[in-house]
């Protein structure tokens, strides 16, 4: 199996554990796509620092050779099933009782700077 | 200095992390029972595919540019710190989008009937 083909899997499992096994359904959440979209800005960031400068090294045989800056895009799928999964699996404890729910929100200071600019 | 290239983007994650549990008190560091067990569950998989790939040849590192430390399976340390490191800062971002827009995750009382 390739990085390319493995990543794909990957993605389907990510699918599959979320929608049927755990049933946390949290691919169906607007906080999920909001978050992911955050994460993935970071990941552009740091995996180009990675991958700019050859700390990942990838065998040619093994990827599409389709890159985002540097990185290859299966780094983007192999990504998004971990970032995916271990915020699934945070639910999923949670739903099972395991220090879950919402914390307290923003610290009241932030709150206020934030509503003030808003208006 | 090279020696630090991989660690470098690490320890930057965690830095510009840091203000959600300050801030807007995600309470990810708060909770780490739970985010022992998703690094159980979520990290597992992954580090069994990262060790299948290094020896597929999918994919090396360049060790000078690591810390030194190489780990049994061909990983340097920065690398099994990267499956601590990245599961932490995407549990923290999905509790700060929580926390300032009050979206839902599924964890809610009213969500667990």
């Amino acid at each position: 199996m390739s990085h390319t083909e493995a990543s794909l899997l990957g993605i389907a499992v990510t699918v599959v554990l979320d929608l049927w096994v755990l049933r946390t359904r949290l691919l169906t959440r607007r906080a999920f796509w909001t978050s992911y979209a955050i994460v993935l800005v970071f990941q552009l960031l740091t995996n180009e620092w990675l991958t700019s400068r050859g700390v990942f090294v990838y065998g040619e045989d093994a990827i599409l050779g389709w890159r985002i800056g540097h990185a290859p895009v299966e780094d983007f799928w192999f990504g998004f099933s971990l970032v995916a999964q271990s915020m699934i699996w945070w639910v999923w404890w949670g739903r099972r009782g395991v220090q879950a729910g919402p914390g307290p929100g923003p610290l009241p200071a932030i709150t206020r700077l934030a509503t003030r600019r808003r208006r | 200095m090279r020696e630090l290239t991989y660690v470098a983007m690490l320890v930057f994650v965690v830095v510009a992390t840091l203000p959600l549990e300050l801030l807007l008190r995600v309470r990810v560091y708060a909770r780490l029972r739970r985010f022992a067990l998703v690094l159980l569950c979520a990290d597992v998989p992954f580090l069994l595919w990262d060790l299948a790939a290094v020896r597929a040849g999918h994919w090396h590192f360049d060790v000078s540019q690591t810390l030194g430390v190489v780990l049994p399976g061909r990983l340097p340390l920065e690398e099994w710190l990267f499956f601590l490191v990245v599961p932490l800062a995407s549990v923290m971002t999905l509790e700060a989008v929580r926390s300032v827009r009050g979206w839902r995750i599924g964890d809610e009382p009213e969500e667990r009937s």
